[in-house]
């Protein structure tokens, strides 16, 4: 079914809009929400919460781009069950080596950039000036959480390769955020 | 700002990008064009033959230089040459005096 037709669906308050963006999304949205959580049962909770929210936001939102809207709320959402409870003691800890990652090229809290917006519109231009490869590469290490392994396989290069291109982006984006005034 | 303040900011980027990333789409070009390969076992190829041809002639050359009292044997005894062992008698070439 196309998403127009399932947009449609919410809008007349069917019940099948859940199903079929489950069908539809469901594998998509399942190794995004596993992907940060590592856990089955949370994921389905997950999952639970993300189709609840679709529901309640469609309508008044009308989406443009169905996927990308799903991707969004079900990435947010597991991104707040992580921070409530303790995902590492969970054996969660692909974010926890994201975050370690990326501690050395984000500004802390004292930085002047602190609004969500303009940090968002900072990251947004900064991916735009990368090449399509680094840009999916960071994309689905820092937006899926994607290990490694899984990046080198979905993008037919060797894992040391992937691991060089996201050292090599990271020095970027602290550079590109030291000179946009959000240096450390 | 923290590594996670980071990550919720990303998560608000623009549609394209997130669907540009998913993980279910393959990258194209990233992947070895075939005629890569094709150079690549071309060369590996040429590089063996090479080798073979190589290790061929070294080793008929090795044969040909078993040297016994300082002469080549494998050569027939009219083209036989003295590799210096006509020293050891006077600085006379013993052929000479075979003959």
């Amino acid at each position: 079914m196309e998403d127009q037709e399932i947009i449609e669906l919410y809008f007349r308050r069917s019940e099948d809009a859940i199903a079929e963006t489950r069908s539809k999304y469901g594998a998509y949205c399942n190794t995004i929400v596993y992907g940060i959580l590592h856990d089955s049962e949370d994921s389905e909770e997950c999952l639970n919460d993300t189709y609840l929210r679709l529901w309640d936001t469609i309508p008044p939102e009308k989406p443009e781009n169905l996927k990308a809207y799903i991707a969004r709320l079900v990435r947010n959402s597991a991104l707040n069950m992580y921070k409530k409870r303790n995902a590492a003691r969970r054996g969660g800890d692909f974010v926890k080596v994201a975050l370690d990652e990326l501690r050395d090229c984000v500004p802390d809290s004292t930085s002047g950039i602190t609004e969500k917006l303009e940090l968002r519109d900072l990251a947004e231009r900064f991916l735009r000036e990368l090449t399509e490869t680094e840009r999916v590469i960071f994309l689905r290490r820092y937006w899926y959480m994607c290990p490694i392994s899984e990046i080198a396989e979905t993008c037919g290069i060797k894992e040391y390769k992937v691991a060089s291109i996201l050292k090599k982006t990271r020095k970027l984006l602290k550079r590109y955020l030291e000179k946009e005034g959000a240096g450390i | 700002m923290n590594e996670m303040q980071f990550l919720e900011a990303l998560g608000e980027i623009s549609d394209d990008l997130i669907e540009e990333a998913a993980p279910e789409r393959k990258l194209k070009h990233t992947k070895k064009p075939v005629w890569r390969t094709c150079v690549a076992a071309a060369c590996m190829t040429a590089a063996a033959l090479a080798v073979g041809t190589l290790g061929h002639y070294m080793y008929r050359g090795s044969e040909k230089s078993v040297i016994r009292g300082g002469t080549v044997m494998s050569e027939p005894p009219e083209k036989q040459y003295s590799l210096g062992g006509h020293y050891a008698f006077g600085r006379k070439n013993i052929y000479r005096h075979i003959r």
